[in-house]
């Protein structure tokens, strides 16, 4: 007994030896400043820094008919109809849900409705977890998964862009499960 | 029993790099810093001797019936002076004196004369505290700014602002340009000179573009999807050749001897794995974790970041583990949280990462040859840095 005892004792000394010891320091946020300048790197944007109002003479032209003022208002209607169209994704995958399928249909409907020159940029979005490029590719996967669905869907390819946000662009920002979900999206931007 | 007890530790001391470490430790130079001057430069010259650890520092005292080594250490703060003077038995043996133009530039002075401290006691290399730190944050949904710091974060300068800007990586050893994507209409390579403020367009591709590793000799290596599925992209002399052609998530190539190595989710999650750049032949590379996200390299060693929990939601834990190519031998470094983004000094001698707990960031610095990880605040996450 004696011996197992001192046995797990020395065992513990030595973990705690060979493991890291990891003392805490404070970062030094005093130092912190925004307008601060380096030695030699700072002096290059001072000295191209310039201001020059010979430009600054404003014309001024009233848009004419209404016709313009009602193309950009179908326009508006259309950016919202497909920006208004959210598809979710199930947690590190980038595959189509079965309950998020019949959004993909109704957003090829929207689009090979509207026979004018447009491009929708497919936004492809992550959660939180995970900072690396592999997030980044996650997100242009699944932008990638619905822009494919929606060419099978008779959409032009041509009026389809892909890109991926990572976790750069989180509707909510509460470390939440129902928060994460939100966030692993694809957003539809219409681009005149 | 004393006699087991004995041989136990004998066996110990024979087969434990950390007991050897252990050993190297008790025997640090003792050195007296007597410092004079504001606070928050006191503040950095401490957390350097802490991190550096290659010295036993006794702060402003009068004992030196021990040792015969202390340093005055100095700051004016008009005249943005730091001044170091080295004495031996109370016989001035060097003098140094840094300066700068800006009194907020004084974390890199105090980094300079600590690196050259260190330097004069012929001691291992410790470039990283003289590395320039760029790293993006995130300001706003899809906006992210571009900073220069320090490796304590504590010097700050804006440098690139203004929609979407992200994974800096630095473009040569001086540290002079960097590499970042911005996004426009397409994902675009640029890159800035600190110095000139010359920004240079290299290329743009839709969807995803990412610089993952930069070598001086063999260049960058990038993670492309042209036609909308992540590859890893070599250019070399204005041209792009394909090294992965996997239909689902190739990422984060890096340069490992005649191999690169790379993120894939071939076999249904992310792993690391390595393509032979003479037989072409890609083999995975580690079978430790659940999954592996994130993965650096300096010559024969490799980093990586491994999920060792299987949480779709929570606290899943990451952990980085060290591999060494030339025994085969794997080492864990850290013991719990989410540790990820692991990034290599110039030197291989430290690895910067980032730990998060609880959901706050920390910056971690494991110094490797020290056996040690020093960790310090971080207001906000960062969404990539480089050093």
């Amino acid at each position: 007994m004696r011996k197992k005892i001192l046995f797990t004792a020395v065992a513990a000394v030595f973990l705690i030896t060979g493991c890291s010891k990891q003392p805490s320091l404070e970062n030094a946020q005093n130092a912190n400043n925004n307008t601060m300048q380096m030695q030699s790197e700072q002096n290059q944007s001072n000295a191209n820094e310039s201001v020059n109002t010979q430009n600054a003479e404003v014309q001024t032209q009233t848009i004419p008919g209404a016709a313009s003022v009602s193309a950009i208002t179908n326009n508006q209607e259309f950016a919202k109809k497909v920006a208004n169209i959210v598809i979710y994704f199930n947690f590190d995958k980038y595959n189509i849900r079965p309950d998020q399928w019949p959004k993909v249909e109704k957003l090829a409907k929207i689009l090979k409705s509207n026979s004018s020159n447009y491009t929708i940029r497919i936004e492809g979005n992550c959660d939180e977890w995970g900072t690396e490029e592999y997030n980044y590719a996650l997100g242009l996967k699944r932008a990638n998964t619905v822009k494919n669905a929606l060419i099978k869907l008779g959409v032009n390819p041509k009026k389809l862009t892909i890109i991926s946000y990572g976790e750069l662009n989180p509707v909510c920002t509460a470390h939440a499960k129902w928060c994460w979900r939100l966030n692993r999206r694809d957003n539809f931007t219409y681009l005149p | 029993m004393r006699k087991i007890f004995l041989i136990f530790l004998f066996l110990v001391g024979l087969y434990s790099k950390e007991l050897v470490i252990t050993k190297y430790l008790e025997n640090m130079p003792n050195i007296i810093v007597n410092y004079r001057g504001v606070k928050p430069v006191e503040k950095i010259l401490k957390m350097d001797f802490t991190v550096l650890n290659h010295f036993n520092v006794k702060y402003d005292t009068n004992e030196t019936n021990n040792t015969a080594m202390v340093f005055d250490i100095s700051y004016n703060k008009s005249k943005k002076l730091l001044d170091v003077k080295y004495l031996q038995h109370n016989n001035l043996v060097l003098e140094k004196r840094y300066k700068s133009t800006t009194y907020a530039y004084f974390p890199f002075l105090v980094h300079r004369a600590v690196y050259d401290i260190n330097k004069y006691f012929n001691m291992p290399s410790a470039k990283f505290l003289i590395r320039k730190v760029v790293y993006s944050i995130l300001t706003a949904p899809k906006e992210a700014s571009i900073y220069l710091s320090d490796y304590t974060l504590s010097y700050k300068k804006l440098l690139i602002t203004g929609g979407l800007n992200i994974f800096p990586r630095w473009a040569d050893v001086n540290q002079t340009s960097f590499y970042f994507t911005k996004y426009q209409r397409l994902p675009t390579l640029y890159k800035f000179n600190i110095y000139t403020g010359k920004l240079q367009k290299i290329l743009s591709s839709q969807g995803l573009l990412i610089v993952s590793d930069v070598n001086s000799k063999k260049g960058i290596l990038l993670t492309l999807a042209p036609k909308g599925n992540p590859d890893v992209y070599w250019y070399k002399n204005h041209k792009l050749i394909q090294i992965t052609k996997y239909p689902g998530i190739d990422v984060s190539g890096k340069f490992w001897g005649n191999k690169i190595v790379f993120i894939s989710d071939r076999y249904g999650l992310p792993y690391v794995f390595q393509k032979d750049l003479k037989t072409g032949d890609i083999t995975r590379v580690l079978y430790q974790g659940k999954n592996q996200v994130g993965v650096d390299t300096y010559k024969n060693l490799m980093v990586v970041s491994t999920r060792e929990t299987n949480k779709a939601f929570g606290d899943n834990t990451f952990n980085l583990f060290l591999l060494n190519q030339n025994d085969d031998s794997l080492k864990r470094l850290t013991f719990g949280g989410q540790n990820m983004f692991p990034n290599f000094s110039v030197d291989g001698n430290s690895i910067m990462f980032i730990k998060r707990e609880h959901f706050y960031s920390k910056i971690g610095i494991i110094r490797l040859n020290e056996n040690k990880i020093f960790y310090y605040r971080l207001p906000k996450i960062l969404q990539s840095f480089d050093w």
